[in-house]
């Protein structure tokens, strides 16, 4: 207190005054205007002039405190040695987030409200360490998704790959994985860079996104841009460009190519591999945003992927080369409309084409030859209303045509040159259309609910389905919110799935129900959420000998996920972790089994260290229980492989090499220990175990912004 | 005895220097109030903003926080009315009035005025988030209860019912003619009110704008008329009451020509 400095040093330094002079700016060093900066206990102070400077003169003498205050930031507080001499001070306000600006936390989503805030911005994909820039990769570091494969296959609570829907600015995508696999693919197809945000729901999802059992990923592409950027990347398994160009106020274009190619990657890690074509790939992106006027905006996105790669195939009885190419192209047109201050209308049409061709050689004999076309129409309303409670309503409607042609084995799940072949020639129609409604209601207390329903139609299986799903929230103090989610989900299967010859028209949409109970506590800077579920499956497909599949089959998975992220001064650091059980008697599982991706621990923890400004540092250690198989000569699904972890480091280092560029230095080390992965045993002998070809791996890069 | 004589010394002067402080912040808010009147008198948002820098610097004074915290609050919540039409500097403004108002209730929470202006506050947030109106509704009215029980002779607490309920909705309660006996009760109580010193007394002038304008809700234009007139009587300085007389005339002009 300025008592105390009269007090001691009154004799001392009596009428001596001091100048304090500085400049504040935020932490990003952009200038601050209208800072209150003063003496603690005084009137002593001067407000930020437009250049954030701040000039003024006391009497005090001795031990003072400076702040500095702004609404919207948190407070600065310094100590001050007032003895007659200038002092020259650089104050620094952090931004502080405004509470209650909508949040609503809804069980099993990582979102701060809807849309906006999006947990998952394209830098934390970058940052996590590990996940190579890819948006799937980075989102198996959260709680509820199971790492199954080695790749990106988002595996959510206990559901199959496919159970989990891609969607981009409110659309479906149908091939979101680069190099597909039947365990999804080795990388999402969309790039973080093109990307404004991403929510990603593990369970118990609004009314508007329907056809999918377990989990949703829904990707916003980038805005109107409001300056101009140019960034140009080069690393060891990749070139990219990306820029965006604003054309006037209300008109802007975003672009971007990525080519990526990985033999030098791995003839640079000496990786013994199996490629006979080494994973290339390249992607396009051009996205037009254009606000027509102060009400409403319209966006047109165009997207186009190409890759192909070749593996040899090692059977114990026979040997040959696997080759996949696969072309991608969505194109998509979405206007956002402001009908008056709280209703609000959003229209798309898009059009996806998508063609992949599969081959299997042994020596001069295709094993497998088949190419797939699949060709998708879409368009969606959706009316939202925001007065004292929240409305949504809309509908969409899904046209697709998909078309097979090629020689596929005789003898399904068998690859084998000595069975004979059958040719296949089949195009499939479908049509899916579907309304829903959710309304969002607020009462006292703090207490939220949500309620939706939303009603599915597929051509293919001729069926409706009927998805009540409800969602209570409870903010009890400022911190915490309980809540409770429960609903109904359908999905239906792929339109070959009903081809009387190969599958069964009669199948019913797969079912699912999800009970979730979860609580947050939430301060600035931290976060902790534990969730408990409980889902039940039902008419989950089961083979039959004499109608190919029927819909028989069932199962449940429960589980409990725990996340907890902090951030302290320069560390930041999260623990993701689940716990699952899961079983299923479907396809041609003698009984109720756990499948593949019943994956008991799942554990991820992460830690970035900021060791200044511009060097940062990142690790992840991944842990998860080893897949249940089936042991030669032993009980069905009765053993389990070694469980699977992995230690990875990245490094960045930002630099400023002339005036304004900005470039980022970046290295990284996956499997640092060389941890020798089992991904299986061939024909469930554990003398014959197929390793993973990921062994420590090092990359690097760099970026140059312009 | 030189020793003892300084320890005597120094004990003086700590206790002059706090005695002296503590009229200082009694002082500057006895000024800063008038500023702030005057500000308010002229819809000065620049000045008002600068009368929340010195409330500011006041606050760390450690004496009567809680007060000074009342007037930081009222500052933000004039500057967010007056400001009404730019909706993100209103809102930023009314959000940061109402942390502050709370931090104040924190300080000392048997003070009428400060729960009034809670009240009020929750009601105006409505405004910018729908969603909110039935909680903050329900705030707002319990706000101006616990005022009411506290000091049922305060004045403002029934201006600031009066205009919750004028802006209310007539099916929850609201309406003109609900509003209206609580200005009247208000402008009654206001004539007995004397003077509060350091402590808020502003709403004089007020009430009257706000009967003004409960009765041109009633399409009484011309009772609204002498209520206006009636406000300059009480503050001949008070720019709302000038500008919407202004307004008046000029229409009728208008209607005129």
């Amino acid at each position: 207190m300025n008592k105390f400095c009269f007090v001691f040093f009154l004799p001392i330094v009596l009428f001596s005054s001091t100048v304090i002079h500085g400049r504040v700016t935020d932490e990003g060093g952009e200038i601050l205007e209208g800072v209150n900066v003063f003496l603690e206990g005084t009137l002593d102070g001067a407000s930020t002039n437009e250049n954030g400077e701040f000039k003024f003169i006391t009497e005090e003498t001795g031990k003072c405190y400076l702040q500095a205050r702004m609404m919207g930031y948190g407070e600065f507080r310094e100590e001050v040695f007032l003895k007659g001499e200038t002092i020259s001070i650089e104050v620094s306000l952090k931004e502080e987030i405004l509470e209650g600006k909508g949040v609503t936390v809804k069980a099993s989503s990582f979102t701060t409200g809807e849309e906006s805030g999006v947990t998952l911005t394209p830098l934390e994909v970058i940052t996590t360490p590990g996940a190579a820039a890819d948006v799937c990769w980075a989102i198996k570091s959260f709680p509820g998704v199971q790492q199954v494969e080695e790749g990106a296959g988002l595996f959510v609570r206990g559901g199959e790959v496919s159970e989990t829907k891609f969607i981009l600015d409110g659309v479906s995508v149908y091939h979101p994985y680069r190099y597909e696999s039947p365990t999804g693919g080795f990388f999402g197809t969309f790039s973080p860079f093109l990307l404004k945000g991403t929510f990603f729901s593990s369970g118990g999802f609004g009314a508007e996104y329907g056809n999918a059992l377990s989990g949703i990923l829904s990707m916003e592409s980038l805005d109107l841009p409001l300056e101009r950027s140019i960034n140009l990347g080069i690393g060891l398994a990749n070139l990219s460009a990306m820029g965006s160009v604003p054309l006037s106020d209300n008109f802007g274009i975003n672009f971007s190519g990525n080519r990526s190619a990985t033999k030098l990657l791995f003839d640079f890690n000496n990786v013994e591999d199996d490629f006979t074509e080494y994973p290339f790939s390249y992607d396009l992106n051009l996205n037009l945003a254009w606000r027509y006027s102060g009400k409403g905006r319209a966006k047109l996105f165009f997207f186009r992927e190409k890759d192909n790669v070749g593996v040899s195939l090692e059977d114990p009885t026979w040997g040959g080369n696997y080759y996949g190419t696969e072309n991608s192209n969505l194109y998509n047109i979405k206007i956002d409309h402001a009908l008056s201050d709280n209703s609000f209308l959003k229209f798309n049409v898009s059009r996806t084409a998508f063609d992949k061709k599969t081959e299997i050689i042994a020596g001069e004999e295709y094993v497998f030859d088949l190419s797939e076309t699949d060709e998708i129409d879409q368009t969606k309303i959706l009316w939202e209303k925001k007065t004292f409670m929240f409305f949504k309503f809309g509908g969409s409607l899904e046209r697709r045509k998909s078309y097979f042609e090629g020689f596929v084995p005789s003898l399904e799940d068998t690859l084998d040159p000595s069975v004979p072949s059958n040719y296949y020639d089949r195009e499939y129609r479908s049509y899916l259309s579907s309304i829903f409604m959710e309304g969002t209601s607020f009462f006292p207390c703090n207490l939220s609910l949500t309620s939706g329903i939303r009603c599915d139609y597929d051509s293919k299986s001729a069926k409706n389905t009927f998805d009540p799903r409800f969602s209570l929230s409870w903010k009890t103090t400022d911190e915490i919110t309980l809540s409770l989610a429960a609903g109904a989900f359908h999905q239906f299967f792929e339109p070959w799935r009903y081809d009387p010859d190969y599958g069964n028209p009669e199948l019913a949409p797969m079912e699912a129900r999800h009970y979730i109970i979860s609580g947050t506590w939430e301060n600035d800077g931290g976060m902790v959420r534990l969730e408990g579920y409980y889902k039940d499956y039902n008419k989950l497909l089961k083979e039959e000998d004499s109608i190919n599949y029927i819909s028989s089959g069932f199962g449940y998975s429960k589980g409990i996920d725990f996340f907890v992220k902090k951030s302290f001064k320069r560390i930041e650091g999260r623990i993701a972790y689940s716990y699952l059980r899961s079983e299923r008697d479907w396809q041609d599982y003698p009984g109720l089994f756990p499948p593949d991706f019943d994956i008991t621990h799942n554990l991820n923890a992460i830690l970035n260290v900021s060791l200044t400004s511009f060097f940062q540092l990142g690790t992840k250690y991944m842990y998860a229980t080893g897949k249940p198989f089936t042991p030669a000569g032993e009980d069905f699904r009765s053993a389990r492989l070694p469980s699977y972890w992995t230690l990875d480091l990245s490094a960045s280092y930002l630099h400023s090499f002339f005036g304004n560029n900005l470039t980022v230095f970046y290295f990284a080390v996956n499997n640092v220990t060389n941890r020798n992965n089992i991904l299986g045993y061939h024909n469930g002998d554990r003398d014959e175990p197929i390793e993973s070809s990921y062994g420590r791996l090092y990359y690097f890069g760099v970026s140059f912004q312009m | 005895m030189k020793r003892v004589l300084l320890v005597v010394f120094i004990t003086l002067v700590t206790i002059g220097v706090w005695a002296e402080e503590k009229t200082t912040v009694d002082k500057h808010i006895l000024t800063i109030k008038a500023e702030q009147q005057e500000a308010v008198n002229k819809g000065d948002v620049e000045k008002l903003k600068e009368i929340s820098t010195k409330l500011e610097r006041l606050s760390t004074f450690e004496d009567k926080e809680w007060l000074i915290n009342y007037y930081l609050a009222l500052n933000s919540y004039r500057i967010g009315t007056i400001a009404y039409e730019d909706k993100e500097m209103s809102e930023k403004y009314l959000e940061s009035a109402k942390e502050v108002i709370q931090k104040s209730i924190k300080g000392k929470d048997d003070f009428a005025d400060s729960h009034a202006l809670l009240s009020t506050i929750l009601g105006m947030e409505i405004g910018f988030k729908p969603q909110l109106a039935m909680i903050n509704g329900m705030k707002s009215g319990k706000e101006i209860e616990k005022a009411k029980k506290l000091d049922p002779e305060n004045p403002r607490v029934y201006l600031i019912d009066g205009i919750g309920t004028l802006y209310r909705p007539k099916m929850f309660g609201g309406g003109a003619d609900n509003a209206i006996p609580l200005f009247e009760k208000a402008a009654e109580l206001f004539l007995q009110e004397e003077d509060r010193g350091i402590y808020p007394d502003w709403g004089k002038d007020e009430v009257y704008v706000q009967l003004g304008n409960a009765y041109k809700e009633k399409k009484e234009d011309s009772t609204a008329i002498k209520f206006y007139k009636k406000a300059l009587e009480v503050n001949p300085d008070y720019g709302w009451a000038k500008e919407i007389l202004k307004g008046i005339n000029q229409n009728q002009s208008e209607v005129k020509d």
